[in-house]
Protein backbone atom coordinates (compact mmCIF):
# COMPACT_ATOMS: atom_id res chain seq x y z
CA UNK A 1 0.00 0.00 0.00
CA UNK A 2 1.01 3.32 -0.90
CA UNK A 3 1.23 6.60 1.18
CA UNK A 4 0.47 9.69 -0.85
CA UNK A 5 0.83 12.60 0.55
CA UNK A 6 0.08 16.52 -0.39
CA UNK A 7 2.26 19.01 1.53
CA UNK A 8 0.00 21.97 0.49
CA UNK A 9 -3.37 21.03 1.79
CA UNK A 10 -5.65 22.30 3.75
CA UNK A 11 -5.72 18.97 5.59
CA UNK A 12 -2.57 18.72 8.55
CA UNK A 13 -0.28 16.14 6.95
CA UNK A 14 -0.37 14.12 9.96
CA UNK A 15 -4.45 14.08 9.26
CA UNK A 16 -3.94 12.96 5.53
CA UNK A 17 -1.52 10.23 7.01
CA UNK A 18 -3.99 9.39 9.64
CA UNK A 19 -6.71 8.75 6.98
CA UNK A 20 -5.16 6.89 4.91
CA UNK A 21 -4.06 4.44 7.62
CA UNK A 22 -7.64 4.17 8.89
CA UNK A 23 -8.68 3.50 5.35
CA UNK A 24 -5.95 1.12 4.57
CA UNK A 25 -7.63 -0.97 7.32
CA UNK A 26 -11.17 -0.08 6.28
CA UNK A 27 -10.15 -1.83 3.04
CA UNK A 28 -8.05 -4.65 3.94
CA UNK A 29 -4.83 -3.38 1.78
CA UNK A 30 -3.75 -3.14 5.98
CA UNK A 31 -4.44 -6.32 7.62
CA UNK A 32 -4.53 -7.43 10.59
CA UNK A 33 -1.31 -7.56 12.94
CA UNK A 34 1.12 -6.39 9.73
CA UNK A 35 3.99 -4.37 10.86
CA UNK A 36 4.01 -0.77 9.71
CA UNK A 37 7.30 1.11 9.25
CA UNK A 38 8.86 2.74 12.28
CA UNK A 39 8.39 6.54 12.24
CA UNK A 40 11.89 7.94 11.42
CA UNK A 41 11.95 5.42 8.32
CA UNK A 42 8.62 6.73 7.68
CA UNK A 43 9.58 10.39 7.64
CA UNK A 44 12.46 9.36 5.82
CA UNK A 45 10.54 8.40 2.86
CA UNK A 46 8.04 10.90 2.95
CA UNK A 47 10.76 13.45 3.75
CA UNK A 48 8.88 15.14 6.72
CA UNK A 49 9.27 15.62 10.11
CA UNK A 50 9.31 12.60 12.28
CA UNK A 51 6.76 14.55 14.71
CA UNK A 52 4.37 14.93 12.10
CA UNK A 53 4.93 10.73 11.60
CA UNK A 54 4.68 9.81 15.07
CA UNK A 55 1.54 12.29 15.86
CA UNK A 56 -0.35 10.14 13.56
CA UNK A 57 0.78 7.06 14.75
CA UNK A 58 0.17 8.49 18.19
CA UNK A 59 -3.30 9.37 17.43
CA UNK A 60 -4.11 5.82 15.74
CA UNK A 61 -3.12 3.81 18.66
CA UNK A 62 -4.99 6.05 21.17
CA UNK A 63 -8.18 5.24 18.67
CA UNK A 64 -7.24 1.46 19.11
CA UNK A 65 -6.20 1.03 15.51
CA UNK A 66 -2.15 0.73 15.86
CA UNK A 67 -0.65 -1.10 18.76
CA UNK A 68 3.53 0.13 19.34
CA UNK A 69 6.04 -2.45 20.67
CA UNK A 70 9.17 -1.75 21.93
CA UNK A 71 10.46 -4.62 20.21
CA UNK A 72 8.08 -5.41 17.35
CA UNK A 73 7.76 -1.80 16.16
CA UNK A 74 4.35 -0.27 15.03
CA UNK A 75 1.59 -2.83 13.74
CA UNK A 76 -1.82 -2.67 12.76
CA UNK A 77 -4.09 -4.03 15.39
CA UNK A 78 -3.65 -7.68 15.75
CA UNK A 79 -7.40 -8.34 17.78
CA UNK A 80 -10.30 -7.16 17.16
CA UNK A 81 -10.65 -3.48 16.08
CA UNK A 82 -12.43 -0.35 17.69
CA UNK A 83 -16.52 -0.35 17.37
CA UNK A 84 -18.34 2.20 16.46
CA UNK A 85 -19.55 2.94 19.70
CA UNK A 86 -21.32 6.05 21.05
CA UNK A 87 -18.27 8.23 21.37
CA UNK A 88 -17.51 7.49 17.84
CA UNK A 89 -21.01 7.92 16.80
CA UNK A 90 -21.08 11.59 18.64
CA UNK A 91 -18.03 12.83 16.73
CA UNK A 92 -19.66 11.37 13.31
CA UNK A 93 -22.87 13.10 13.95
CA UNK A 94 -20.53 16.34 14.71
CA UNK A 95 -18.19 16.20 11.54
CA UNK A 96 -21.06 15.08 9.17
CA UNK A 97 -23.47 17.84 10.48
CA UNK A 98 -22.23 20.35 8.87
CA UNK A 99 -21.42 18.80 5.18
CA UNK A 100 -24.92 17.55 5.68
CA UNK A 101 -26.03 21.44 5.74
CA UNK A 102 -24.52 22.77 2.95
CA UNK A 103 -25.91 19.71 1.26
CA UNK A 104 -29.12 20.90 1.91
CA UNK A 105 -28.48 24.32 1.11
CA UNK A 106 -26.97 24.22 -1.90
CA UNK A 107 -30.36 21.87 -2.80
CA UNK A 108 -29.24 18.38 -2.89
CA UNK A 109 -31.83 15.92 -2.28
CA UNK A 110 -32.05 13.27 0.35
CA UNK A 111 -31.42 10.05 -2.12
CA UNK A 112 -28.74 12.26 -3.58
CA UNK A 113 -26.78 12.71 -0.22
CA UNK A 114 -27.41 9.14 0.78
CA UNK A 115 -26.27 7.62 -2.65
CA UNK A 116 -23.21 9.31 -2.39
CA UNK A 117 -21.81 8.46 1.25
CA UNK A 118 -23.10 4.64 -0.01
CA UNK A 119 -20.95 5.06 -3.01
CA UNK A 120 -17.80 6.19 -1.37
CA UNK A 121 -18.33 3.75 1.72
CA UNK A 122 -18.92 1.20 -0.88
CA UNK A 123 -15.48 1.72 -2.79
CA UNK A 124 -13.45 1.96 0.07
CA UNK A 125 -14.25 -1.90 0.97
CA UNK A 126 -13.55 -2.25 -2.79
CA UNK A 127 -13.58 -6.05 -3.81
CA UNK A 128 -10.21 -6.76 -3.73
CA UNK A 129 -9.90 -6.42 -0.05
CA UNK A 130 -10.34 -9.85 1.96
CA UNK A 131 -13.99 -9.20 3.13
CA UNK A 132 -13.28 -5.37 4.99
CA UNK A 133 -12.59 -5.12 8.44
CA UNK A 134 -15.92 -3.29 9.17
CA UNK A 135 -18.38 -5.25 11.42
CA UNK B 1 58.74 -7.29 -20.05
CA UNK B 2 61.40 -4.39 -19.63
CA UNK B 3 61.10 -0.89 -17.78
CA UNK B 4 60.35 0.86 -20.14
CA UNK B 5 57.53 -1.09 -21.97
CA UNK B 6 55.73 -1.31 -18.76
CA UNK B 7 55.81 2.22 -17.49
CA UNK B 8 54.30 3.18 -21.12
CA UNK B 9 51.40 -0.18 -20.85
CA UNK B 10 50.89 1.45 -17.70
CA UNK B 11 50.88 4.73 -18.59
CA UNK B 12 48.34 3.84 -21.33
CA UNK B 13 46.19 1.72 -19.20
CA UNK B 14 45.94 4.88 -16.24
CA UNK B 15 45.08 7.47 -18.92
CA UNK B 16 42.45 5.39 -20.76
CA UNK B 17 40.82 5.19 -17.58
CA UNK B 18 41.54 8.97 -16.39
CA UNK B 19 39.88 10.04 -20.38
CA UNK B 20 37.03 7.46 -19.59
CA UNK B 21 36.06 9.10 -16.27
CA UNK B 22 36.52 12.43 -17.31
CA UNK B 23 34.94 12.34 -20.73
CA UNK B 24 33.25 9.21 -20.36
CA UNK B 25 30.66 10.17 -18.11
CA UNK B 26 29.78 13.31 -19.33
CA UNK B 27 28.94 12.07 -22.48
CA UNK B 28 27.44 8.87 -21.47
CA UNK B 29 24.82 10.06 -18.99
CA UNK B 30 21.36 11.54 -20.43
CA UNK B 31 19.55 12.91 -17.79
CA UNK B 32 22.10 15.50 -17.46
CA UNK B 33 24.19 17.58 -19.86
CA UNK B 34 27.24 18.94 -18.92
CA UNK B 35 25.78 18.80 -15.21
CA UNK B 36 22.75 20.49 -16.28
CA UNK B 37 19.17 18.68 -15.78
CA UNK B 38 17.44 17.69 -18.36
CA UNK B 39 13.99 16.49 -17.78
CA UNK B 40 12.99 13.41 -19.51
CA UNK B 41 10.73 14.34 -22.27
CA UNK B 42 13.33 17.01 -23.29
CA UNK B 43 16.10 14.53 -23.69
CA UNK B 44 15.57 14.00 -27.55
CA UNK B 45 16.54 17.35 -28.60
CA UNK B 46 19.06 17.41 -31.47
CA UNK B 47 20.68 20.31 -29.73
CA UNK B 48 21.54 18.63 -27.13
CA UNK B 49 23.12 16.39 -28.92
CA UNK B 50 25.35 18.39 -30.67
CA UNK B 51 26.07 20.11 -27.38
CA UNK B 52 27.62 16.67 -26.06
CA UNK B 53 29.44 16.01 -29.84
CA UNK B 54 31.13 19.61 -29.68
CA UNK B 55 32.19 18.56 -25.97
CA UNK B 56 33.43 15.46 -27.10
CA UNK B 57 35.64 17.14 -29.45
CA UNK B 58 37.15 19.56 -27.51
CA UNK B 59 37.92 17.08 -24.66
CA UNK B 60 39.37 14.67 -26.93
CA UNK B 61 41.71 17.54 -28.10
CA UNK B 62 42.58 18.30 -25.05
CA UNK B 63 43.47 14.69 -24.42
CA UNK B 64 45.59 14.94 -27.42
CA UNK B 65 47.51 18.01 -25.76
CA UNK B 66 48.46 15.98 -23.01
CA UNK B 67 49.74 13.31 -24.80
CA UNK B 68 52.00 15.69 -26.87
CA UNK B 69 53.21 17.23 -23.44
CA UNK B 70 54.25 14.02 -22.16
CA UNK B 71 55.91 12.85 -24.84
CA UNK B 72 57.55 15.65 -25.22
CA UNK B 73 58.22 15.93 -20.81
CA UNK B 74 59.77 11.84 -21.46
CA UNK B 75 62.17 13.01 -23.80
CA UNK B 76 63.21 15.78 -22.89
CA UNK B 77 63.27 15.11 -19.09
CA UNK B 78 65.64 11.37 -19.84
CA UNK B 79 62.72 9.18 -19.21
CA UNK B 80 61.33 10.58 -15.47
CA UNK B 81 58.55 8.86 -14.67
CA UNK B 82 57.09 11.36 -12.89
CA UNK B 83 57.33 14.59 -14.95
CA UNK B 84 55.55 11.99 -18.01
CA UNK B 85 53.07 11.61 -16.12
CA UNK B 86 52.20 15.07 -14.67
CA UNK B 87 52.63 16.37 -18.05
CA UNK B 88 50.22 13.45 -19.33
CA UNK B 89 47.41 14.01 -16.63
CA UNK B 90 47.39 17.38 -15.62
CA UNK B 91 46.81 19.32 -18.80
CA UNK B 92 44.21 16.61 -19.82
CA UNK B 93 42.33 17.40 -17.15
CA UNK B 94 42.77 21.57 -17.58
CA UNK B 95 41.68 21.30 -20.98
CA UNK B 96 38.60 18.68 -19.98
CA UNK B 97 37.55 20.98 -17.55
CA UNK B 98 37.83 24.69 -20.17
CA UNK B 99 36.13 22.15 -22.36
CA UNK B 100 33.45 21.75 -19.58
CA UNK B 101 32.82 25.15 -19.10
CA UNK B 102 32.08 26.13 -22.42
CA UNK B 103 29.86 23.12 -23.19
CA UNK B 104 28.35 23.37 -19.63
CA UNK B 105 27.51 28.09 -20.72
CA UNK B 106 25.70 26.63 -23.89
CA UNK B 107 23.57 24.16 -21.88
CA UNK B 108 22.64 26.61 -19.48
CA UNK B 109 21.55 28.80 -22.49
CA UNK B 110 19.62 25.95 -23.73
CA UNK B 111 18.34 24.99 -20.49
CA UNK B 112 17.39 28.79 -20.24
CA UNK B 113 15.48 29.12 -23.59
CA UNK B 114 13.91 26.08 -22.71
CA UNK B 115 12.85 26.33 -19.28
CA UNK B 116 14.45 23.02 -17.64
CA UNK B 117 13.73 22.63 -13.99
CA UNK B 118 13.24 19.92 -11.18
CA UNK B 119 11.30 21.76 -8.73
CA UNK B 120 10.59 20.02 -5.34
CA UNK B 121 7.03 18.52 -5.47
CA UNK B 122 4.77 19.55 -2.86
CA UNK B 123 3.26 15.23 -3.16
CA UNK B 124 5.35 12.84 -0.98
CA UNK B 125 4.36 9.11 -1.78
CA UNK B 126 5.96 6.30 0.21
CA UNK B 127 5.24 2.23 0.22
CA UNK B 128 4.36 1.24 3.70
CA UNK B 129 2.88 -2.45 2.21
CA UNK B 130 3.73 -5.97 3.44
CA UNK B 131 6.56 -6.80 2.19
CA UNK B 132 9.18 -4.33 3.44
CA UNK B 133 12.29 -5.75 4.08
CA UNK B 134 15.15 -4.37 4.76
CA UNK B 135 17.47 -5.71 3.04
CA UNK B 136 17.93 -5.82 -0.90
CA UNK B 137 17.21 -8.74 -3.09
CA UNK B 138 19.47 -10.84 -5.21
CA UNK B 139 22.25 -11.04 -2.90
CA UNK B 140 21.43 -12.27 0.29
CA UNK B 141 23.46 -12.03 3.45
CA UNK B 142 25.40 -14.94 3.61
CA UNK B 143 26.78 -14.90 0.28
CA UNK B 144 29.63 -12.55 1.42
CA UNK B 145 30.47 -16.14 3.02
CA UNK B 146 32.27 -16.83 -0.16
CA UNK B 147 34.62 -13.42 -0.24
CA UNK B 148 35.62 -15.21 3.80
CA UNK B 149 36.23 -18.50 1.80
CA UNK B 150 38.78 -16.90 -0.47
CA UNK B 151 40.16 -15.25 1.99
CA UNK B 152 40.67 -18.07 5.10
CA UNK B 153 41.84 -21.07 2.02
CA UNK B 154 44.61 -18.07 0.93
CA UNK B 155 45.60 -18.26 4.98
CA UNK B 156 45.74 -21.81 4.90
CA UNK B 157 47.51 -22.33 1.47
CA UNK B 158 49.92 -20.03 2.77
CA UNK B 159 50.69 -21.34 6.03
CA UNK B 160 51.28 -24.41 4.59
CA UNK B 161 53.65 -23.33 2.19
CA UNK B 162 55.18 -21.14 4.97
CA UNK B 163 58.67 -22.92 4.54
CA UNK B 164 58.60 -21.67 0.21
CA UNK B 165 58.52 -18.46 1.32
CA UNK B 166 61.60 -16.08 0.48
CA UNK B 167 63.33 -14.42 3.93
CA UNK B 168 63.58 -11.72 3.27
CA UNK B 169 60.68 -11.42 1.32
CA UNK B 170 59.45 -8.88 -1.15
CA UNK B 171 56.61 -6.25 -0.39
CA UNK B 172 57.14 -3.80 -3.47
CA UNK B 173 57.79 -4.19 -6.46
CA UNK B 174 58.54 -1.03 -9.61
CA UNK B 175 56.97 -1.07 -13.34
CA UNK B 176 58.54 -4.08 -14.67
CA UNK B 177 57.43 -6.41 -11.59
CA UNK B 178 61.05 -6.23 -10.04
CA UNK B 179 61.20 -6.02 -6.40
CA UNK B 180 62.30 -2.96 -4.83
CA UNK B 181 61.70 -3.36 -1.14
CA UNK B 182 62.57 -6.45 1.13
CA UNK B 183 61.30 -7.18 4.53
CA UNK B 184 61.81 -9.89 7.26
CA UNK B 185 59.01 -12.41 6.79
CA UNK B 186 56.74 -12.34 10.00
CA UNK B 187 52.83 -13.55 10.43
CA UNK B 188 52.20 -9.43 10.35
CA UNK B 189 54.36 -9.37 6.73
CA UNK B 190 53.37 -12.43 4.89
CA UNK B 191 49.82 -11.67 6.23
CA UNK B 192 49.47 -8.14 5.20
CA UNK B 193 47.41 -8.51 1.84
CA UNK B 194 44.82 -11.19 4.03
CA UNK B 195 44.37 -8.20 6.46
CA UNK B 196 43.58 -6.07 3.87
CA UNK B 197 41.22 -8.15 2.42
CA UNK B 198 39.77 -8.53 5.76
CA UNK B 199 39.05 -4.90 5.51
CA UNK B 200 37.95 -4.37 2.14
CA UNK B 201 35.32 -7.41 3.11
CA UNK B 202 33.69 -5.99 6.03
CA UNK B 203 33.61 -2.61 3.99
CA UNK B 204 31.88 -4.07 1.13
CA UNK B 205 29.71 -6.02 3.39
CA UNK B 206 28.65 -2.79 5.93
CA UNK B 207 27.96 -0.89 2.46
CA UNK B 208 25.77 -3.96 1.01
CA UNK B 209 23.97 -3.69 4.40
CA UNK B 210 22.99 -0.34 4.18
CA UNK B 211 21.74 -0.37 0.79
CA UNK B 212 18.00 -1.75 2.09
CA UNK B 213 17.80 0.96 4.35
CA UNK B 214 18.12 3.77 2.21
CA UNK B 215 15.13 5.61 2.61
CA UNK B 216 12.96 5.37 -0.34
CA UNK B 217 11.31 8.53 -1.54
CA UNK B 218 9.04 7.57 -4.29
CA UNK B 219 7.94 9.72 -7.19
CA UNK B 220 4.58 11.32 -6.36
CA UNK B 221 3.48 10.61 -10.41
CA UNK B 222 4.30 7.19 -10.06
CA UNK B 223 4.43 5.02 -6.94
CA UNK B 224 4.22 1.83 -8.21
CA UNK B 225 6.86 2.62 -11.33
CA UNK B 226 9.01 4.22 -8.96
CA UNK B 227 9.31 1.40 -6.16
CA UNK B 228 10.34 -1.16 -9.22
CA UNK B 229 12.92 0.96 -10.52
CA UNK B 230 14.03 1.67 -6.89
CA UNK B 231 14.28 -2.12 -6.50
CA UNK B 232 16.27 -3.21 -9.73
CA UNK B 233 18.69 -0.33 -8.79
CA UNK B 234 19.18 -1.44 -5.24
CA UNK B 235 19.36 -5.02 -6.81
CA UNK B 236 22.07 -4.24 -9.35
CA UNK B 237 23.99 -2.36 -7.46
CA UNK B 238 24.41 -5.02 -5.07
CA UNK B 239 25.14 -7.49 -7.29
CA UNK B 240 28.22 -5.24 -8.47
CA UNK B 241 29.39 -4.85 -4.94
CA UNK B 242 29.54 -8.69 -4.64
CA UNK B 243 31.66 -9.11 -8.40
CA UNK B 244 33.78 -6.44 -6.85
CA UNK B 245 34.29 -8.04 -3.62
CA UNK B 246 35.42 -11.46 -4.92
CA UNK B 247 37.13 -9.76 -7.60
CA UNK B 248 39.33 -7.65 -5.24
CA UNK B 249 39.86 -11.11 -2.68
CA UNK B 250 40.97 -13.42 -5.68
CA UNK B 251 43.18 -10.28 -6.85
CA UNK B 252 44.40 -9.90 -3.25
CA UNK B 253 45.31 -13.48 -2.89
CA UNK B 254 46.87 -14.09 -6.61
CA UNK B 255 48.97 -11.19 -5.43
CA UNK B 256 49.86 -12.76 -2.30
CA UNK B 257 50.79 -16.09 -3.66
CA UNK B 258 53.09 -14.45 -6.56
CA UNK B 259 54.87 -12.82 -3.77
CA UNK B 260 55.01 -15.07 -1.25
CA UNK B 261 55.80 -19.07 -2.44
CA UNK B 262 54.83 -19.16 -5.44
CA UNK B 263 57.61 -15.92 -5.98
CA UNK B 264 59.80 -16.28 -8.76
CA UNK B 265 61.52 -13.22 -9.24
CA UNK B 266 59.54 -10.81 -10.36
CA UNK B 267 55.67 -10.08 -10.18
CA UNK B 268 53.89 -10.50 -13.51
CA UNK B 269 52.53 -7.14 -14.14
CA UNK B 270 49.84 -8.58 -16.45
CA UNK B 271 48.05 -10.16 -14.24
CA UNK B 272 47.54 -6.86 -12.97
CA UNK B 273 45.97 -5.73 -15.66
CA UNK B 274 43.81 -8.24 -16.10
CA UNK B 275 42.69 -7.75 -12.51
CA UNK B 276 41.87 -3.99 -13.07
CA UNK B 277 39.85 -5.16 -16.30
CA UNK B 278 38.28 -7.56 -13.77
CA UNK B 279 37.10 -4.75 -11.66
CA UNK B 280 36.89 -1.92 -14.11
CA UNK B 281 33.95 -4.33 -16.12
CA UNK B 282 31.16 -4.48 -12.87
CA UNK B 283 31.22 -0.67 -12.81
CA UNK B 284 30.83 -0.28 -16.27
CA UNK B 285 27.96 -2.93 -16.48
CA UNK B 286 26.34 -1.05 -13.87
CA UNK B 287 26.34 2.25 -15.49
CA UNK B 288 25.12 0.73 -18.96
CA UNK B 289 22.28 -1.30 -16.96
CA UNK B 290 21.34 1.80 -15.24
CA UNK B 291 21.24 3.57 -18.40
CA UNK B 292 19.40 0.83 -20.33
CA UNK B 293 16.75 0.32 -17.80
CA UNK B 294 15.72 4.01 -16.89
CA UNK B 295 16.78 3.75 -13.42
CA UNK B 296 18.95 7.00 -13.16
CA UNK B 297 16.21 9.01 -13.04
CA UNK B 298 14.75 6.82 -9.73
CA UNK B 299 18.22 8.09 -7.76
CA UNK B 300 17.46 11.36 -8.37
CA UNK B 301 17.63 13.95 -5.43
CA UNK B 302 13.77 15.43 -5.52
CA UNK B 303 14.24 17.71 -2.78
CA UNK B 304 17.18 19.55 -3.93
CA UNK B 305 18.16 17.97 -7.62
CA UNK B 306 17.74 21.38 -9.08
CA UNK B 307 20.66 23.32 -10.94
CA UNK B 308 20.73 26.32 -8.71
CA UNK B 309 21.85 24.13 -5.67
CA UNK B 310 24.91 21.96 -7.62
CA UNK B 311 28.06 24.63 -8.12
CA UNK B 312 29.65 23.37 -11.90
CA UNK B 313 26.68 20.65 -11.82
CA UNK B 314 29.03 19.01 -9.29
CA UNK B 315 29.01 20.30 -5.77
CA UNK B 316 26.15 21.25 -3.62
CA UNK B 317 25.76 24.26 -2.15
CA UNK B 318 22.51 25.77 -0.55
CA UNK B 319 23.12 27.78 2.24
CA UNK B 320 19.32 27.46 3.02
CA UNK B 321 19.41 23.88 4.06
CA UNK B 322 20.84 23.38 7.59
CA UNK B 323 21.94 19.92 6.79
CA UNK B 324 25.72 18.97 6.10
CA UNK B 325 25.19 16.65 3.94
CA UNK B 326 22.28 15.64 1.25
CA UNK B 327 21.40 12.86 -0.99
CA UNK B 328 23.64 12.57 -3.97
CA UNK B 329 22.38 14.48 -7.22
CA UNK B 330 22.07 10.93 -9.02
CA UNK B 331 23.09 7.34 -7.78
CA UNK B 332 23.54 6.24 -4.38
CA UNK B 333 24.74 7.94 -1.19
CA UNK B 334 25.05 11.50 -0.34
CA UNK B 335 27.51 13.99 -0.35
CA UNK B 336 28.75 17.85 1.33
CA UNK B 337 26.68 20.72 1.53
CA UNK B 338 29.66 23.17 0.59
CA UNK B 339 27.41 26.06 2.11
CA UNK B 340 28.22 24.51 5.50
CA UNK B 341 32.08 25.50 6.52
CA UNK B 342 32.85 21.96 8.13
CA UNK B 343 31.93 20.52 5.12
CA UNK B 344 35.53 22.24 3.79
CA UNK B 345 37.40 21.69 6.43
CA UNK B 346 36.58 18.08 5.94
CA UNK B 347 37.03 17.99 2.67
CA UNK B 348 40.75 20.21 3.26
CA UNK B 349 41.61 16.61 5.53
CA UNK B 350 40.81 13.98 3.27
CA UNK B 351 43.02 15.76 0.88
CA UNK B 352 45.04 17.60 2.52
CA UNK B 353 46.30 15.15 4.84
CA UNK B 354 47.86 12.04 2.88
CA UNK B 355 49.65 14.74 0.94
CA UNK B 356 51.09 16.24 3.92
CA UNK B 357 52.01 12.45 4.76
CA UNK B 358 53.77 11.94 1.62
CA UNK B 359 55.43 15.37 1.95
CA UNK B 360 56.73 14.24 5.57
CA UNK B 361 57.77 10.87 4.21
CA UNK B 362 59.84 12.42 1.67
CA UNK B 363 61.07 15.51 3.91
CA UNK B 364 62.29 12.76 6.61
CA UNK B 365 62.98 9.48 4.93
CA UNK B 366 65.64 11.15 3.44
Amino acid sequence: MFIELDLQSEVPIYKQLADQLIEGIASGKLSSGQPLPSVRTLAADLGINLHTVNKAYQALKQEGFLEIHRKQGVIVQPGSLPSADEAFRERLRRDLRPLAAESAARGMSEDELQELLLSLYRQIQNPSSQGGTSP
Amino acid sequence: MNHTAAFIWITVLIDLLWLLALIGLPVFMTHMLLGVYVPPEERGLPQIGRIRRKFLLLALGGGAVGILLAAAAYRFSGGSEGWTLALLLIPQALCIAAAWNVSRSQALALKKERGWTLEDSPKRAAYIGPDRKRSVSGIPAWAYLLPLAIIAASVWIVARNWALIPDPMPVHFDAAGLPDRYQAKTIGSVYTLSFVQLGLTALFFLIHLSLGRMPKRLDPKDPEGSLRKNKQMLASTAYMLYFLSLAVNVMFSFMQALSTYAFEGTLPVGYLFVFLLLLIVPLIVLVVYTKRKGLADETVNRRFGDDRYWRGGLFYYNPNDPSFMTEKRYGLGWTFNFARPASWLITAAVTLLPIAAVAAAIAFGG
